[in-house]
């Protein structure tokens, strides 16, 4: 039985020919059980058979013993009759009486047949005991007719004959008694021998078989068991939802189905945990976005509502310039007449009136760009979409916003970087509308490298690059500077309506989040941003090359 | 001679503004300014008169009641004579496409520049003598 030569614990299954237990644990339950069960059943014919066999070979040696048991009763009695036969012949000798020789007879016939009794033991020695018994009988005859002759002599002499005839037969016959009851006795020594012999080979079987047949219920017994945990500890764990562990690889009919059932309940568990988390995911880039329009519409109607008493303000405080200019003309002579510390009141005055109002216009215009530039958030009327290269926009928004910066602060300089791949090519988009966001995002990119180079003096020398590539069906344009990076707390409210990390005066806060809205909502692209505090940053604007039907319009 | 001007804007400052920056002209009588606050009070001052002495209309879009573009419309079918400048806070295009397309003479966002308006009140006029 191979079986048994191998170990259950052998749990996992092992590469290449395996033998034994692989192959136990890959045979059908069934297979298994009458493995069992006619291991046990061959067990007991077997043990029955081999027992019925030794008591065969004991009954047939007990009827052999038996049988040298009575040649040596017979023997016995034989010696016992030509006892008698000896006694009438000698009787008959000295009183002759018919009687005497009567029983002399019916001795020596008597005797005849039991020495025929023995004739199939010891042909041989029977018949030269018969001669013997016959020399003795004839001889004791003669001496018993000589005395009743009278003859005395001539029956001395024959019967002293007879004598030694009646030893010999006598040494025979006790000879012969002695070597079979030898021979018997041995016999039955060797009977109770291979009794003793069958029923420890007996006992030695059935504790044998009692030891294979335990060990071979345990091994089957653990080949049922041991899967049967194990599955069981996999579904335990796939019920209180833990779907990412590992289905034991069970082999066999049973089994082998059984964890073929889990996987795929388990890859069913996880691919519907996937897509629930996919769509809460989506819900919630859903109410993210619904926040975002809301907050636009917020924005635009604030917009809307600061825009007119602003203009008031601007256009008054405009107004009133010139009408101070007007009055200055005026009063020239009047003030001129006046004594030197009024006149000088008087012109200070003046000159104070002149530069507060052109505060009021200076802040009036900061807040009119902020409100400006709320209300690109709610644009309204479709903007048109086509195709443009794309490449093209960039570079050119790259040179706007250089000289752009150049007019604002005269003394500002910085190394322009760009490597625009020429298959990135044309895309159907809003060309006007991805301007504004290059810009913008090139805008902040100058404006982070040189407040890095104001920061770190000379040896800093700021860089801005634009870099354009295809993924696919897509295609990605890439700005980066060198200035000083996006802290990790604020990363992701860049894209917030206000957020700013600019100085009073110098941003909106609206510039990302409308280029965010631009990119992804109007577009169906993705802005994503990548900084090294200290290092970088980089805004990654990725395109579709075509528009989805109905490209939402920024309102 | 006088050149009668309607301004028409819901925000009564609007008037004052007008008046400060067209001070020189009213001193030399170039110009004349008619005010109202809504679209229906201008119907009601052009009304008055057959015909107008108004032979320019300045009106903002955005006013409760009636709206600048409606009010546009009445004064062309009404009035054709009577040129129109729209003034908008909105400077969408779409609405100035509108505009046009109902005969405003000019269309100007706010805050308004008035060297510009100006300019184009001299060249209308100048056209229409």
């Amino acid at each position: 039985m191979s079986v048994a030569e191998t170990s259950l614990t052998e749990a996992r299954p092992r590469p290449g020919p395996s033998v034994g237990w692989g192959q136990l644990g890959s045979l059908p339950l069934w297979a298994r059980l009458v493995i069992l069960t006619a291991a046990g059943l061959i067990s007991l014919i077997g043990s029955t058979v081999f027992l019925s066999s030794a008591l065969h070979q004991t009954a047939d040696r007990t009827t052999k013993m038996q049988e040298l048991f009575n040649v040596v009763g017979t023997a016995g009695e034989a010696h016992v009759t030509f006892g008698e036969l000896r006694y009438w012949l000698t009787d008959l000798s000295v009183s002759q009486l018919m009687l005497s020789e009567r029983n002399a007879v019916a001795a020596r016939a008597r005797l005849s047949t039991q020495l025929d009794l023995l004739v199939s033991y010891d042909a041989e020695t029977v018949a030269a005991i018969r001669a013997e018994i016959e020399a003795y009988f004839s001889k004791a005859m003669d001496a018993a007719d000589a005395y009743t002759d009278g003859n005395r002599v001539i029956g001395n002499t024959l019967l002293g004959n007879a004598r030694s005839h009646s030893a010999r037969v006598d040494a025979a016959l006790n000879a012969l008694v002695q070597r079979v009851s030898v021979v018997a006795t041995n016999e039955r020594q060797l009977v109770v021998e291979r009794a003793d012999d069958a029923a420890t080979t007996a006992l030695y079987i059935v504790i044998t078989l009692s030891l294979l047949g335990t060990g071979l219920t345990v091994m089957v017994l653990r080949s049922i068991v041991q899967p049967l945990q194990r599955l069981n500890e996999a579904i335990t764990s796939l019920m209180q939802g833990q779907y990412d562990i590992e289905i034991p690889a069970e082999k066999g009919h049973e089994f082998g189905a059984m964890a073929e059932t889990l996987r795929r309940f388990q890859e069913n568990a996880l691919e519907r945990r996937r897509l629930e988390t996919e769509s809460e995911l989506q819900k919630r880039r859903l109410i993210q976005a619904e926040k975002m329009a809301s907050l636009g519409q917020l924005t635009a109607g604030i917009a809307h509502e600061i825009k007119n008493p602003l203009n008031f303000v601007n256009n008054f405080a405009k107004l009133s310039d010139e009408l101070l200019d007007e009055l200055v003309e005026i009063l020239q002579a009047p003030i001129a007449s006046l004594d030197d510390s009024a006149r000088a009141d008087a012109e200070d005055l003046l000159q104070t009136i002149h530069t507060n109002l052109g505060k009021i216009n200076e802040h009036g215009k900061r807040a009119d760009s902020i409100v400006k530039n709320m209300l690109l958030h709610s644009r309204e009327g479709p903007s048109e979409s086509r195709t443009a290269n794309l490449n093209d926009i960039a570079a050119e928004a790259l040179n706007l916003a250089y000289h752009g910066a150049r007019a604002e602060h005269p003394g500002f300089n910085i190394e322009m970087v760009k490597s625009l791949a020429p298959e990135v090519g044309e895309i159907e988009c809003f060309p006007h509308d991805l301007m504004r966001v290059f810009l913008n995002l090139i805008s902040n990119g100058m404006y982070a490298a040189n407040k890095q180079a104001a920061q770190s003096g000379e040896d800093f020398s700021p860089i801005i690059s634009l870099a354009s590539r295809v993924d696919g069906d897509k295609v990605e344009i890439e700005v980066r500077d060198n200035g000083p990076g996006i802290d990790p707390e604020v990363r992701d409210k860049i894209f917030l309506p206000f957020f700013t990390t600019k100085p009073a005066g110098e941003g909106t806060g609206l510039g990302l989040s409308l280029s965010f809205d631009i990119i992804v909502k109007q577009h169906g692209g993705e802005l994503t941003v990548d900084s090294q505090p200290g290092e970088y940053t980089a805004f990654r604007v990725i395109l579709p090359r075509t528009l989805a039907t109905n490209g939402e319009n920024i309102q | 001679m006088t050149t009668h001007i309607l301004m028409v804007d819901d925000e009564p400052d609007a008037q004052e503004l007008f008046r400060q920056n067209f001070r020189r002209e009213i001193r030399e009588e170039t110009y004349a300014f008619d005010f109202a606050l809504s679209g229906e009070a201008a119907l009601e001052m052009l009304r008055g008169e057959t015909p107008p002495r108004v032979v320019m209309v300045l009106s903002d879009i955005n006013m409760p009641g009636m709206s600048g573009i409606e009010l546009l419309a009445e004064i062309r079918k009404t009035w054709p004579q009577v040129s129109v400048f729209m003034i908008t806070a909105y400077g969408d295009s779409s609405t100035e496409a509108r505009s046009r397309e109902l005969g405003a003479e000019c269309f100007l966002t706010k805050p308004v520049d008035f060297s510009v308006l100006k300019q184009d009140l001299a060249q209308i006029l100048e056209a229409a003598r």
